[in-house]
């Protein structure tokens, strides 16, 4: 273990230099991540890349990335033909994808997971060969390192504006985003705006008033 | 008029490929050029763009006629590009998957025109013999309602002595099953092409409908005055005539005389517009992607200002401290700022959501939306100053409950909507 390291574990926070550095690394896995709003919304808030050492093939991190957040609402109109429905939703993924692609050109890491895996002699399986290594960037911009934890995460909800706004006594929860922390000493929240989920949505019953 | 159609018959027959010659010829598909656009989708177009075309096409035609001149080529050219332009933007709001490089809906279109140039219907077995070219051709009735509709699900022939011969083309709704267009055809007043029947017109009046399929029509017939004798045989005739060809029974065809669908809100002259395009339905449809802030307008260093940090393209670096108040620190340089001359401004929203962990119905909401300013050569430089931003006032915090409280705090640069946000718990003490 390297003596940056060991002082990491001391003091708990890192500069933003020493994390690792996956450049020329190669992707294994890339999602989104993503959170259902309704039935009809899902939100982006960032996405989640595998990389792996190209040579140290049994090294990998995985790395969590923020984005501005983009709400994607499918249709809410029923009994359209499903010539019209396919080509719609076309449409939608086209606009979708579109948004994403300019979300992930301004996304920003906040969390690097590190580990190495071995191959047992008995079971012949992979194992991890030491302890996990993570980093995980508070708000205030401060990366937090630590070995041997996981990061949890957890939905992230606020009652409701229009609720609230509507004075109701107990607003309903809305889920806006998604907490993560490390070992309880830093958190990092990606989340929406409530005001997002409310934006005008222009139907064919708009069209015919 | 016929001897006009003749000679031009003659034209082509002698191996003139003109436009005039093309677009009279109705057994002829125009061939898939700029030229022939109008031609060839000519119910696929909708009226403005037909009128934008149309003048491009007017302007080319008037400008054939001038000298030969290096003008004249830049300026057909011009047209040319124009023209070009409206058909590509034309096929892009169509195009039913704008992910893929194929425009999935001209393939279907041209599709369903090599299906009528391969006379689609001859072989079938619904419809032996049935051949688009003896019926209008290209521009016909039958090309037009296919062309529209692609081949039918079901479709059936039926004769009968006292009137004419009928054919009737289903489509069903995939999702429901039940009829999304019936198109009934009739070959009118003894002629031998069949036409559609205009089920629009007769939709208050079946006896109506009945003597305008009829072999000798009842020409004293007035609608609302009773229905003559032998309209009524007539009718009596096609409602227990079993169809020649096809599945589809009798009582189908007299509910076509009145009926284009089994849906009410549907008519023969809306099933037979131009179909709206895939990119106008889908907005439409409601579908939306939101989330995006507003796109940055003019130069870098002029007219806005992004922050100069590290991993800063969604987040604003902050504290929020919440004590005796509640407040959210920034450096200004982790900030993005919209410049106008010497005065750079940073709007923002700030919104504290204090909920009572004891009583969830004592939930207190503060939105601020601050508006900092400073000058442009303080945002510009690289110093570290630190701005705070007062959310919560300590007047606030005091009036609030004594209890646990569960603190959402949310910051957002409305210029970039960059954020920064934080769950906190905060306990109010007696």
């Amino acid at each position: 273990m390297s003596v940056f390291l060991m002082l990491a574990l001391l003091t708990g926070s890192v500069g933003a230099a020493d994390i690792p550095d996956t450049q020329d690394w190669r992707v294994t896995v890339t999602k989104q991540l993503e959170f259902r709003v309704d039935d009809y919304c899902t939100a982006f808030v960032g996405t989640v890349t595998e990389y792996q050492n190209p040579d140290a093939p049994d090294e990998y991190v995985r790395t969590l990335a923020r984005q501005v957040p983009v709400i994607s609402c499918r249709s809410r109109n029923q009994g359209r033909s499903g010539i019209r429905t396919v080509s719609d939703l076309s449409w939608h993924r086209k606009d979708e994808q579109d948004a994403l692609d300019r979300a992930h050109t301004g996304a920003d890491a906040f969390a690097y997971i590190a580990w190495r895996t071995v191959r047992d002699g008995r079971s012949g399986e992979h194992i991890l060969a030491e302890p996990l290594r993570v980093w995980l960037l508070d708000q205030s911009g401060v990366w937090v390192f630590r070995q041997g934890h996981r990061i949890a995460s957890r939905p992230f909800s606020e009652p409701s504006k229009a609720d609230m706004a509507g004075r109701r006594e107990l607003p309903a929860p809305v889920l806006v985003g998604i907490e993560y922390s490390l070992n309880g000493e830093a958190t990092h929240i990606l989340r929406l705006d409530q005001d997002m989920l409310a934006a005008p949505r222009k139907t064919e019953d708009d069209d015919a008033r | 008029m016929r001897g006009k159609l003749l000679i031009l018959a003659l034209v082509a027959g002698l191996g003139f490929s003109g436009q005039a010659a093309r677009a009279e010829d109705t057994g002829h598909i125009p061939a898939d050029t700029a030229e022939n656009f109008l031609l060839r989708y000519r119910y696929f177009v909708t009226k403005d763009e037909r009128k934008a075309i149309e003048k491009v096409n007017k302007e080319l035609k008037k400008l054939a006629k001038r000298p030969d001149s290096p003008e004249k080529t830049a300026e057909q050219d011009r047209l040319v590009a124009e023209r070009d332009a409206l058909i590509v933007a034309f096929w892009r709001i169509r195009d039913m998957d704008p992910s893929t490089p194929e425009n999935e809906f001209k393939d279907l279109v041209d599709e369903r025109f090599a299906d009528i140039a391969d006379e689609w219907f001859f072989m079938n077995t619904e419809s032996p013999g049935l051949l688009f070219r003896s019926n209008g051709g290209f521009y016909g009735d039958m090309s037009r309602v296919f062309q529209l509709h692609g081949p039918p699900h079901a479709l059936g022939m039926v004769e009968g002595q006292r009137f004419v011969p009928l054919m009737l083309w289903i489509y069903l709704n995939p999702e429901s099953g039940r009829i999304r267009y019936a198109f009934l055809f009739y070959e009118r007043m003894g002629g031998s092409e069949f036409r559609l029947f205009n089920q629009d017109a007769y939709k208050m009046d079946l006896c109506g409908a009945v003597n305008e399929i009829m072999q000798f029509r009842n020409f004293a017939y007035t609608p609302g005055i009773g229905c003559p004798e032998d309209v009524q045989l007539t009718y009596r005739e096609l409602a227990r005539t079993m169809p020649r060809t096809g599945n589809l029974g009798a009582y189908i065809f007299v509910w076509a005389l009145q009926n284009v669908s089994e849906d009410p809100s549907e008519t023969q002259g809306k099933a037979l517009d131009a179909p709206l395009p895939a990119g106008e339905s889908a907005q439409q449809s409601g579908a939306h992607v939101t989330g995006e802030p507003p796109k940055l307008t003019g130069e870098e260093g002029t007219d806005y200002l992004r922050s100069a940090c590290d991993r800063c393209n969604s987040l604003i670096p902050s504290r929020m401290e919440l004590d005796d108040a509640l407040t959210i620190t920034i450096s200004r340089k982790h900030l993005d700022w919209s410049l106008s001359g010497e005065t750079a401004t940073c709007p923002l929203t700030v919104r504290a959501v204090f909920e009572y962990v004891d009583d969830a119905r004592t939930v207190l909401a503060f939105d601020v939306r601050p508006v900092l300013e400073d000058t442009k050569s303080a945002v510009a430089g690289q110093g570290d100053e630190e701005l705070v931003i007062p959310v919560v006032s300590a007047e606030e915090i005091a009036a609030l409950r004594p209890g646990w409280y569960r603190v959402s705090v949310y910051l957002r640069n409305d210029l970039t909507y960059k954020y920064a946000a934080w769950n906190t718990r905060f306990v109010r003490v007696k």
